[in-house]
């Protein structure tokens, strides 16, 4: 089997949901053969472009969604030090947590679980966030984007709330602001001067990698 | 207020009752508190574990009052999800929480309580309920592990609570249902996320061999519920979210809709009518529902998740009834014209013909402002006499 059958193979096996350890297989033969890592990452990503286009025709659900996003990133793990031997594999850095007052997770979760399979940075502050962890966090961390995700409707002024404070701060203009969730819609997210609503896990990692992309010179989705 | 029971049994029984039931799922403490001033709803904190059959009496009390009080035609009680005498809560440390971070990636946190399924709680001292947490089982061997003293459904003091409201539901003539937790969901939530999606692709025997359990458990405490002189059960956990159905609509079938039918079969041995309820899009759920689990009823039809009473009760008004369906998110942010008129046109979407009870799309959370919900409540009664009148 040629290297350009064996990644066809992988992102195949990536969009089927395939087990894990066949995928992994895959992704090892790729290597074994000599495969530019990158060009592995590349699959990837592509196989989950298709995985997530899938899921907004409603074709995929979430169980499909969100395996194809753990089983890249178990890739990505696997193949982070060949990588780090050709190549840097962070493209950005993205700072996601549900907001105060809302103990929800599971939405946020799978954003979580499919920004890593990009190869983004993700650090995850976790449910029930007050204001100052995400302001003292995109202080330190200095992240491309922000993610305030929440399922109850007192979020929003958590939300307004988070934004205010990062523009009094003078952080506001370092970083992009994404807000998701239940309770929350693009309107809202105009008014509160966030820069996006992602509708959904999908939304999500396409609006960070346009933006990570346009910003660093990298490749935008499509 | 009279004949609100039967108000209810005519309404499932798909006929034209007096008037429309009104009903909630579930009303957080602290507007409990606001309604019933100055009466107090105990917190597991307020009482120690030796006076836990106080509080379940005291709780199951103050909550049948209000409820009534409201005008509601039937509460709700639960001998599913409540736990024996015996049993005491595990809370994970600090170093635990440490641990299963590293082993997850997820973020535990110290403090997460771990009930009796395996499930994560935390809870929130704002609304003063519990919320799920991550699932604590990380693989069938530890779900074997556990399973080894699975929940036993008559286990002594399961239903001391159950017992209290069902009494004062039968002195005030109100109709009792009974909670039951969807398999699917009792599952889900006992593993993080993806190693349950990933359980499901990739072990269907055991995904099948669990649902069967949890099945057997909750036949058993339907005959409880019978006992207890229930007229319906109240199936919650979500099997739909937003965007639709967790999993594909023929993955549901095979795997819980027909357990599921053997729960209704359960119900219907002891006379009661089984409902299913889940919040989301369950829209591509409904035939496996109707048809392959044959629920008696669907609660709450999230209109949030586009789901549109109306369009249901046409395809589908003849087989199964009806509960909701106004939206929590208008409870929490509308205005009460909004919240009438929204009100007023599940009623006359869903009331002609009988087989519908008015209620929110999910409970009275504590962000919810408490004149909508009164003014729910005011409008179903207002316009839910029958023959319904509204144009």
């Amino acid at each position: 089997m040629g290297n350009s059958e064996i990644l066809a193979e992988l992102k195949k096996a990536i969009i089927d949901c395939v087990r894990l350890d066949e995928a992994k297989d895959l992704a090892r033969k790729a290597l074994n053969a000599g495969v530019n890592p990158l060009d592995v990452v590349e699959v990837v990503r592509e196989a989950l472009d298709e995985v997530g286009d899938l899921y907004e025709k409603k074709e995929y659900f979430l169980m499909e969604l969100t395996l194809a996003g753990s089983t890249a990133t178990e890739i990505m793990t696997m193949i982070r030090p060949e990588l780090k031997k050709t190549a840097s594999l962070t493209k950005g850095k993205v700072v996601i947590g549900t907001v105060f007052g809302d103990l929800h997770y599971i939405g946020k979760d799978i954003v979580i679980a499919m920004l890593t399979s990009q190869g983004l940075d993700v650090i995850d502050l976790g449910v029930d966030v007050p204001c100052t962890s995400f302001v003292e966090a995109v202080k330190n961390e200095q992240p491309d984007v922000l993610a305030m995700s929440g399922l109850l409707t007192i979020v929003v002024d958590e939300m307004r709330k988070v934004i205010d404070t990062l523009r009094n701060e003078g952080l506001r203009e370092g970083v992009k602001i994404m807000i998701g969730g239940r309770a929350v819609n693009e309107a809202f997210a105009q008014e509160i001067g966030a820069d996006a609503f992602g509708a959904n896990a999908v939304d999500a990692v396409r609006l960070a990698t346009e933006w990570i992309g346009g910003r660093k010179g990298g490749k935008p989705k499509k | 207020m009279e004949n609100r029971r039967n108000d209810v049994l005519t309404t499932m029984s798909h006929e034209e009752p007096e008037r429309v039931p009104i009903f909630e799922m579930g009303i957080d403490p602290p507007h409990i508190e606001t309604l019933m001033f100055p009466e107090r709803f105990w917190s597991p904190a307020d009482r120690p574990a030796t006076e836990r059959v106080e509080l379940l009496k005291h709780n199951g009390e103050v909550q049948v009052r209000c409820w009534d009080r409201l005008g509601f035609s039937i509460v709700r009680t639960d001998a599913a999800l409540t736990p024996p005498s015996e049993w005491s809560a595990k809370v994970i440390s600090e170093e635990e929480a440490k641990n299963l971070r590293k082993d997850t990636g997820l973020s535990y946190s110290a403090g997460t309580f771990i009930d009796e399924w395996g499930r994560g709680r935390i809870y929130d001292s704002k609304c003063r309920v519990w919320i799920q947490q991550y699932g604590t089982i990380t693989s069938v061997e530890e779900w074997e592990e556990w399973a080894q003293s699975f929940p036993d459904p008559w286990a002594e003091g399961r239903d001391v609570g159950a017992k209290i409201v069902a009494e004062l539901a039968e002195e005030r003539d109100l109709a009792l249902a009974g909670l039951l937790r969807e398999p699917f969901a009792t599952l889900f939530e006992a593993f993080p996320i993806s190693t349950y999606y990933r359980l499901q692709l990739e072990n269907p025997d055991f995904i099948k061999k669990a649902v069967k359990r949890y099945t057997d458990y909750n036949c058993e405490t339907i005959k409880r519920y019978g006992e207890l002189g229930c007229d319906l059960v109240i199936s919650s956990g979500d099997i739909a979210h937003r965007d639709g159905p967790h999993i594909r609509p023929a993955l549901f079938d095979e795997f819980f809709a027909k357990e599921m039918h053997r729960q209704v079969e359960a119900a219907h041995r002891v006379a009661i009518k089984y409902v299913k309820h889940s919040d989301g899009d369950i829209r591509t759920l409904i035939p496996s529902l109707v048809d392959t689990a044959k629920v008696d009823g669907l609660h709450s039809l999230d209109p949030s998740a586009g789901v549109d009473i109306g369009k249901v009760k046409e395809e589908w008004g003849d087989k199964i009834f009806l509960m909701g369906n106004v939206a929590v998110d208008s409870l929490a942010l509308k205005s009460e014209e909004e919240v009438i008129q929204e009100t007023k046109d599940c009623i006359r979407k869903a009331a002609p013909g009988g087989g519908f009870i008015l209620c929110s799309s999910n409970s009275w959370y504590t962000h919810c402002k408490l004149v909508n919900c009164l003014t729910m409540v005011r409008t179903g009664q207002d316009y839910g006499a029958y023959p319904i009148q509204i144009l």
